[in-house]
């Protein structure tokens, strides 16, 4: 044995003809492969032949020796077969002629050439792997020595350069079968893409090949020939088709089937790329979609009559907006165009609302007004001031709902179709914000609608349902800018619940007040949550009081019963809550309390100091009321109920009482003229007027008559008396208060008040940022300084640039501040 | 490369097949060894996950793959048992299996270059790193054999300079240690004659050394 096996490691000379013996060999063994014969060949001899040969050196040739005879076969038996397959109809199709056939013929050509061009790929890919593992030997050691690409590489691109790039031998032109190739792949889309039914999977396997095949032997991912040459070509084919389709819907069709149609075409081109052609153009092809259907022509598509955004949007197409979100997304993450229509719908639909109550609100007013003026009838006489009241109020509650109705479509749209996006749910915001504050009496009208519903609005309502109406309530809130006003108003229609009883749930105010607190801050409620505690306060002294009086023994029949409220004066807007337009605190506190009352006042100031020493209590005739028991007497001479004495309880405001008692002094029919009775109460001329109206002129609780006995508002120059035969059915009796209790929209010119008032209380506010801004800068530029302001005041109001000029010259004026001369840019600076 | 430890060695996936070696029970092929052919039973499953050349020639259609007979009638049928051994253990003995009873083992210098020789083709990368080790052992010994240059001529015939860590490496070395003795020899004069790769080398190594 010894000698037989060292026999064979002697290197012998006869090297080339052992090379040429073993080639011959491999070469009839490589040709029964390619004929599908290797089932008689045996692989240990094969393999032996080819190890040997690498083990002496001759690698090398066996290698350029396996390369020759792939070539030779491709050009001996491969292409010929190819070529026969390549009609001139393809030839024409390829060069971009028109071919004389019907499309089903086309696509058969189309399809039994790549038929054969997949069956000698996948004959090429059967036998190298083969020949591969023949040759394994000389792979491992011959090829990784000398770093050459492994014998199925090199076969890879001897596919490449012998079958696809061969030149078409019979025609004029410069195609190669490459060209071809791709030519009846594009043209079998086409035809999949126009509604026919295609070979999907033979594609799949021609695009298999093209994935597996390289620019080079080095095998660069990013050089397979699907994506330097195929995908590049099937790019530019769908971005002409789809340049194509777009130009015709849009000249076709409407917005909604544009919309269809694009989605369509994104599923169709997702499904090809899984199972027509790559997984890597998925993306590629998405994007010339998006370019192409989308980017193009998106802003000619929402504009269009009868379809686009706006009819979307005025009829709810929900699945229209739904697409047109998702196709918008896709091509710009920012979603400009979507944004700016949407934004726009909503400015527009919000300025028909204003417009329109405007326009409601001027027409009635005044019309209103006039009838107030001139009812005469006595039961028209019904107060028709709180009816036009009511109906201003009416519109408020109009314009909240509407405003309130389109956030609804909007924030349902915005679920529904835009997928809560939160770019565009700010830019919603802002809009909604920009019409709002556009509207002037904003604040005002949705201080109401909070006033209305915490009046009347959430009776027998259930919890949820009072949240959804407080969550409205917040929405809005959070729109306004102007919080100062807002504040303002709600102040004043909050002190008219508390005073007069008319808030349906303590509990439900304080839920309003925690959520404001919340949305604008604490600073914004405290003096509301003082005003409630002023109340809570004053239930305490009422019965606090009652018990002392009880207790001090002496009763006396005579007692008046208190009830009071005692309201802490910053908390309270005592203006607004005032009876008439007189500014004068002295007037108003002037007024000469009858002498019974002013024993109570007294009585009550005295328990009151008792536990606050050093308070001042002013008593604010303008407010409250009181309950008057009136006796009328017997009157000689007549039968029924004028023959009787008559009692009667009349709740009247606090003036009124004020005046009811002078007439107690007063003999049998005198009378007191309105100079005196105003020079004995010092009440003001326009409150007394009107609670004399009450009094003596409407009938409910007419315990006075006026002479000249008229309907007429009571004027200087009336003489009035007690009205002996006063009757009524009722035993109590609340006398009609013509204003006060109802919150109703402002006039003109209480409008104008009010927005001066706040004016002036935006000056002080503005003072006092600049100074507190200065104090610590010291120095600092205009335009800083202005900046500054207004991002420290945002919260409560955007302020006026003019009024903040103001400012700035009266701080200078009264030397907060002085300007610094020759500074580059106009500059202030702070004086301690 | 894990190191190869000649006594207990153990691979995990060879252990496995201990009891399956040259058992007929689930065997569904045949090799035979030597010109006398002496069959071994032996299961496709061991053979092709072990080593990548009988992988090949059972699955790539060729003759093997349908008779499921491969015949090595060129080779040492001893050096063949004990690649066998190594696919089914991890590990081959120096021993003469008792089955080959009739065939006389190689000379001892030649059993491992032998093994290393048809791990090469086989291409078993532990094998070989096995084979190497084994022979470096035997040659701290055996280098004064009379047979040592027939034997170097055998290795520079059946391996290539591919390999870092080539038998050829192992020979040179051995050489070198003790080249004093041996370099005087006529055989080996002779052998350095004729065998450049070999001459090649050992200049190489011996120059290394001097620096």
């Amino acid at each position: 044995m010894a000698d037989s096996t060292s026999s064979q490691g002697i290197v012998g000379h006869g090297e080339n003809n052992d090379f040429d013996a073993m080639w011959d060999l491999l070469r009839s063994a490589l040709r029964e492969i390619h004929e599908k014969n290797a089932s008689k060949l045996s692989f240990e001899q094969l393999y032996r032949a080819s190890y040997k040969i690498v083990l002496k050196k001759q690698g090398d040739r066996l290698y350029d020796r396996v390369k020759e005879f792939e070539e030779q076969w491709f050009a001996m038996q491969v292409m010929p077969s190819i070529r026969k397959l390549i009609t001139n109809n393809l030839v024409n199709i390829t060069m971009g002629g028109i071919s004389g056939t019907t499309a089903n013929e086309r696509r058969t050509t189309g399809e039994d050439f790549l038929k054969g061009l997949k069956a000698s790929w996948e004959n090429h890919i059967t036998v190298m792997n083969m020949t591969t593992d023949v040759l394994m030997y000389m792979d491992r050691v011959y090829c990784a020595d000398n770093r050459k690409a492994s014998i199925f590489t090199t076969a890879m691109g001897l596919f490449r350069d012998h079958i696809l790039r061969s030149p078409l031998v019979e025609s004029e032109s410069n195609l190669i079968t490459f060209d071809i190739l791709n030519s009846v792949i594009l043209d079998q889309i086409g035809m999949e893409r126009e509604g026919d039914v295609i070979n999907k999977h033979l594609i799949r396997s021609c695009i298999y090949m093209l994935e597996g095949l390289y620019e080079s032997d080095d095998e660069n991912e990013n050089e397979k020939l699907y994506l330097t040459v195929f995908e590049i070509e099937f790019l530019k084919a769908s971005r002409t088709f789809y340049h194509n389709e777009c130009i015709s819907l849009l000249r076709d069709s409407d917005a909604s089937t544009w919309l269809r149609q694009t989605k369509k075409r994104f599923l169709e081109e997702e499904a090809r790329c899984q199972t027509t052609i790559s997984m890597l153009t998925s993306q590629k092809i998405a994007k010339v979609v998006e370019q192409e259907m989308i980017s193009s022509h998106l802003q000619e598509f929402l504009a269009m009559e009868g379809s686009g955004i706006k009819a979307m949007i005025e009829n709810d197409r929900h699945e229209d907006l739904s697409l047109l979100y998702q196709l918008v997304s896709r091509v710009d993450s920012s979603k400009e165009p979507l944004k700016n229509a949407l934004q726009a719908r909503v400015v527009d639909l919000g300025s028909d609302i204003n417009k329109a109550i405007l326009n409601t609100d001027f027409s009635n007013l005044p019309a209103a007004a006039e009838d107030g003026e001139t009812a005469e009838g006595g039961d028209k006489a019904k107060t028709p001031k709180p009816n036009t009241a009511s109906k201003a109020t009416a519109a408020a509650i109009k314009w909240v709902d509407e405003v309130l109705q389109l956030k609804d479509k909007f924030d349902t749209m915005w679920k529904k179709c835009l997928d809560e996006d939160l770019i565009l749910q700010t830019a919603l915001t802002k809009s909604f914000s920009d019409f709002i504050n556009l509207f002037p009496r904003c604040s005002e009208y949705v201080s109401l609608f909070i006033d209305d519903n915490l009046k009347r609005g959430i009776k027998g309502k259930t919890e949820a349902e009072i949240d959804e109406v407080l969550d409205k309530a917040t929405t809005l809130i959070r729109y306004i800018q102007d919080k100062d006003m807002f504040e303002r108003y709600y102040k004043k229609h909050l002190a008219r619940r508390l005073l007069h009883g008319k808030s349906e749930s303590a509990e439900v105010e304080k839920q309003m007040i925690s959520r404001m607190k919340l949305e604008i801050g604490n600073a914004f409620t405290t003096k509301l949550e003082g005003m409630f505690k002023d109340m809570n306060m004053s239930e305490e002294l009422t019965s606090g009081y009652r018990t002392y009086i009880r207790n001090l023994g002496d009763r006396d029949d005579k007692q008046i019963d208190l009830g009071i409220n005692v309201l802490t004066t910053n908390h309270w807007p005592m203006e607004s809550m005032g009876s008439n337009k007189d500014k004068s605190e002295d007037q108003r506190q002037n007024c000469n309390w009858p002498a019974e009352i002013i024993a109570l006042q007294e009585s009550f100031k005295a328990y009151y100091l008792k536990e606050r020493n050093g308070r001042t209590l002013t008593w604010s005739g303008f407010l409250g009321n009181a309950d008057i028991r009136c006796i009328f007497p017997r009157i000689p001479g007549k039968e029924g109920v004028l023959g009787r004495e008559r009692k009667h309880e009349i709740n009247v405001p606090t003036y009124g009482m004020v005046i009811l008692l002078l007439f107690n002094d007063l003999v049998d029919d005198a009378s007191l003229s309105f100079e005196e009775i105003q020079e004995q109460t010092n009440i003001p001329t326009q409150d007394l007027s009107r609670i004399l109206f009450t009094l003596s002129v409407l009938p409910k609780a007419r315990v006075l008559t006026k002479s000249p006995a008229n309907k007429e508002h009571p004027k200087p120059g009336d003489k009035f008396a007690f009205n002996k035969a006063f009757t009524s059915k009722a035993v109590k009796i609340k006398a009609p208060v013509i204003s006060g209790a109802v919150s109703k929209v402002e006039g003109e010119d209480e409008r104008k008040e009010t927005e001066d008032r706040n004016d002036e209380h935006r000056g002080n506010v503005i003072d006092t940022v600049i100074v507190r801004i200065m104090k610590a800068r010291k120095e600092l530029t205009h335009q800083l300084l202005f900046t500054e302001v207004i991002s420290q005041l945002s919260q409560r109001f955007k302020p006026d640039l003019g009024m903040m000029k103001r400012r700035i010259e009266s701080l200078i004026e009264r030397e907060y501040l002085e300007r610094v001369e020759d500074a580059a840019t106009p500059t202030y600076r702070y004086l301690a | 490369m894990a190191p190869a430890i000649p006594e207990g060695l153990t691979s995990s996936s060879g252990t496995a097949f201990d009891s399956l070696f040259n058992n007929s029970k689930y065997s569904d092929v045949t090799i035979y060894l030597g010109e006398s052919k002496i069959p071994f039973a032996a299961h496709r499953v061991v053979l092709g996950t072990r080593c990548p050349y009988f992988d090949d020639a059972f699955q790539s259609g060729f003759k093997e793959g349908i008779t499921n007979e491969i015949s090595f009638e060129k080779d040492s049928p001893h050096a063949l048992w004990r690649v066998l051994r190594y696919i089914y253990t991890g590990n081959y003995s120096d021993e003469p299996s008792e089955t080959l009873h009739s065939e006389s083992d190689d000379l001892e210098l030649f059993k491992h270059p032998r093994v290393f020789a048809l791990a090469d083709m086989f291409r078993i990368q532990e094998l070989k790193v096995i084979a190497c080790k084994k022979f470096e052992q035997q040659l701290q010994q055996h280098w004064i054999s009379d047979t040592f240059p027939d034997s170097i001529r055998e290795v520079y015939s059946t391996s290539n300079n591919t390999d870092s860590d080539s038998i050829r490496n192992i020979v040179v070395g051995a050489v070198a240690s003790h080249k004093q003795d041996l370099l005087q020899k006529g055989p080996f004069q002779e052998l350095v004659r004729e065998v450049g790769d070999f001459a090649v080398d050992l200049v190489l190594r011996m120059a290394k050394g001097r620096n």
